[in-house]
């Protein structure tokens, strides 16, 4: 049995290697058209044929969503803009439309196609539908149970993609036009204002329905158990420690698995990085019951800045002990804090020596986007894309 | 052109009188984004009652699977009873027509995403009969459909838009959270875009409403003018008189079509008067790059 995907949400190049280094096993991004993020930076072709290069250098996927709702104009150039696609080196297009479905399959055998999390699919027999048309693996509606994803698993044997992280939906996906009716966004063509974070009103009070995000960490191995095939991280617009940590955290869970190495200890150290860079509360959902009053906000927007992110490291130099970093967030002598590496290696550490672009000696690093050096003395190798995280500010460190 | 009428009442007597003889019902427990349901049992009493009167069933829930079964001698049953067609989202329907052989109709209805021609030429050549069209596209896209697909479109012409559906139990919520008793409707509003919605749940989850009439009454000469073969008005939320009143408009503008340069005028003065002024997004496109 093929081993679970680790899928990964890139915004641009620099996301989708930071994903592809630190673990996924696939990544997916928008084209320069007719993706449900027209907002975001988006590929290039390209762009996308680099991306495709770079996943496969490592052996890994890369897929392209195509999944808006077309409009008839949308369609005078969908079939040229899928043949360039394809010559650019994609694996897979994540589709909602069954007429583009028909198109790919029709006439690109290799090319897979997986069905939108957008059709909101949330039985056995669509997905035989589906099965039949030629998709090769539908991205289950957000809203089922673990128990119906196994029935659905069983009973099609069909490639079960199910999204374990990130920013869900208030409505089911495809079947909300908030957006057009409110900012007269097409939510559906890639234009959401997400209007459901928004906070309304009645007539005494506010009224909002804001979701909390997404966190199945605890249940992957459920996931796994019942043949789900990938497993998807949301966030094509998030940061780069953001995807480093959830996708590094995530890479490391599902290999601790696999080698009958998950412990509760080891698994509650992943959450509480997890936890570390969430900008919202996170919840399961529907995943092992109804969702409820819990799973939403009542007071609007939720989100709080993170600012455990220190900066990424440019290199090491291991002559002078030296680590090469861009700034990102204040930290400062005396701080405890930890290098990740993409391959999975930490070295938690306090800061001693500290030096700006110049090498001269201060004490606190103050200014993000400029470049400061640390010096840290290990035999580690410290690959280009590691990261520095916050552990503790000096004030609160005994060490 | 015929009108499908979504009614609010059990009792179809006064839309018949009007000369209203095509209904769409929505099915309780299957259907959802409805402020009324009929069960199988109403809707059988209903088509034995009214003899001449044709009968579209709503089955637009998205579907689990523990429903399918159930959904299947559904299915069965409706097939027995003449229903002119069966306004599905799931795509569980368009397969078991074909698996149980089911001879009924259906109709494309997945609510915002009916916006093409090319697909509803897939649907069309996988045995969808009907396409009940976006209201959040324009009329020109809405002509083009006509035109170039092959499926019948319906377009739904005067309704208090659906515009989102959740699972969730969003009113319940709100009612808890406040610690107010609990109740199955709320009306709020967005102080920048001065929208307001109708917000109602029933135990498939939460329906939003635009809390605004949608008139497209300005559309129906061209609708006519490319021999649409149906325009779909739903009551729900509409006063029933003043419902009424807009289908005698509507009726005697379809009989006076091309007889009189003044019918059109007339007719939409009329209708403006009863339903306001909103014509939703025939004439505004929405947009999705913000620059």
């Amino acid at each position: 049995m093929k081993k679970i995907e680790l899928l990964a949400p890139a915004g641009d190049l620099e996301r989708l290697k930071i994903n592809l280094l630190y673990g996924a096993d696939a990544v997916y991004f928008g084209g320069y058209k007719y993706g449900l993020r027209a907002n975001a930076t988006n590929f290039s072709k390209e762009e996308i044929k680099q991306a495709c290069n770079f996943a496969h250098n490592l052996n890994k996927k890369a897929y392209l969503t195509l999944n808006i709702v077309f409009h008839n104009e949308d369609m005078d150039s969908v079939e040229e803009y899928i043949d360039e696609v394809v010559s650019a080196g994609i694996d897979a297009f994540i589709v909602s439309d069954p007429f583009i479905i028909s198109y790919i399959k029709n006439k690109y055998k290799d090319v897979e196609v997986h069905l939108s999390t957008q059709n909101s699919t949330t039985n056995y027999e669509a997905v035989n539908f589906f099965k039949a048309e030629g998709v090769d693996r539908i991205v289950l509606a957000r809203e089922l149970n673990l128990t119906e994803i196994k029935e659905i698993i069983d009973k099609t044997k069909l490639d079960i993609e199910v999204f374990i992280h990130g920013a869900m939906c208030t409505c089911f996906s495809g079947r909300c036009a908030l957006s057009n009716y409110v900012t007269n966004r097409d939510a559906n063509r890639g234009g959401c204002s997400q209007v459901c974070r928004f906070s309304f009103k009645t007539d005494n009070n506010d009224f909002t329905m804001a979701t909390k995000d997404l966190n199945l960490a605890h249940y992957i191995k459920d996931l796994i158990d019942i043949n789900v095939r990938s497993l998807k991280v949301e966030g094509r617009m998030r940061s780069i420690y953001y995807l480093a940590t959830v996708i590094g955290a995530y890479r490391k869970i599902i290999d601790a698995i696999y080698n009958n190495q998950l412990t509760e200890e080891f698994l509650s150290r992943e959450e509480q990085i997890l936890s570390r860079v969430a900008n919202r509360e996170t919840s399961t959902h529907y995943l092992t019951k109804e969702a409820d009053l819990h799973d939403q906000y009542y007071t609007g927007r939720n989100e709080a800045s993170n600012q455990d992110y220190l900066g990424q490291v440019i290199n090491y130099d291991e002559n002078q002990k030296l680590i090469k970093i861009y700034e990102r967030n204040y930290f400062e002598i005396g701080d405890k804090v930890e290098l990740f590496t993409p391959k999975g290696d930490t070295i938690t550490f306090i800061v001693e020596k500290l030096y700006d672009e110049d090498k001269n000696k201060i004490d606190i690093a103050r200014h993000p986007d400029n470049i400061y050096y640390i010096y840290l003395d290990t035999d580690i190798k410290i690959d280009e894309y590691s990261m520095i995280r916050l552990i503790e500010k000096r004030s609160n460190n005994n060490d | 052109m015929d009108i499908i009428v979504k009614p609010i009442l059990d009792n179809l007597d006064s839309y018949i009188k009007n000369d209203i003889n095509t209904f769409l019902l929505p099915l309780a427990n299957y259907s959802v984004e409805s402020t009324k349901y009929y069960s199988l049992d109403a809707i059988k009493n209903i088509k034995n009652k009214y003899k001449n009167i044709n009968i579209f069933i709503s089955i637009n829930k998205n579907i689990v699977n523990k429903e399918l079964s159930e959904l299947q001698e559904i299915l069965k049953e409706i097939d027995k009873l003449d229903i002119k067609g069966i306004f599905f989202y799931d795509l569980a329907i368009l397969s078991y027509k074909e698996k149980l052989n089911l001879k009924t109709d259906l109709v494309w209805s997945s609510t915002h995403m009916v916006t093409n021609y090319k697909t509803c030429d897939y649907y069309y050549k996988k045995g969808v009969k009907y396409a009940h069209t976006s209201k959040e596209i324009t009329k020109d896209e809405i002509i083009d459909i006509i035109n170039k697909s092959m499926i019948t479109p319906i377009v739904e012409l005067i309704s208090y838009p659906t515009i989102a559906f959740s699972k969730r139990k969003l009113v319940t919520n709100y009612y808890k959270n406040y610690n107010l008793d609990i109740k199955d409707n709320i009306k709020v509003f967005d102080d920048k875009s001065r929208q307001k919605f109708y917000i109602y749940e029933d135990k498939n989850g939460t329906t939003f409403i635009l809390n605004k009439l949608m008139n497209g009454s300005k559309i129906l000469k061209e609708l006519l003018d490319n021999n649409t073969k149906y325009i779909l008005l739903k009551e729900d939320l509409i006063d029933h008189d003043i419902f009424i009143k807009c289908i005698k408009n509507i009726n005697y503008y379809l009989n006076n079509y091309n007889k009189d340069n003044n019918s059109y005028n007339n007719f939409i003065k009329k209708q403006n008067e009863l339903l306001g002024r909103n014509t939703n997004f025939f004439y505004r496109k929405t947009i999705y790059k913000v620059k």
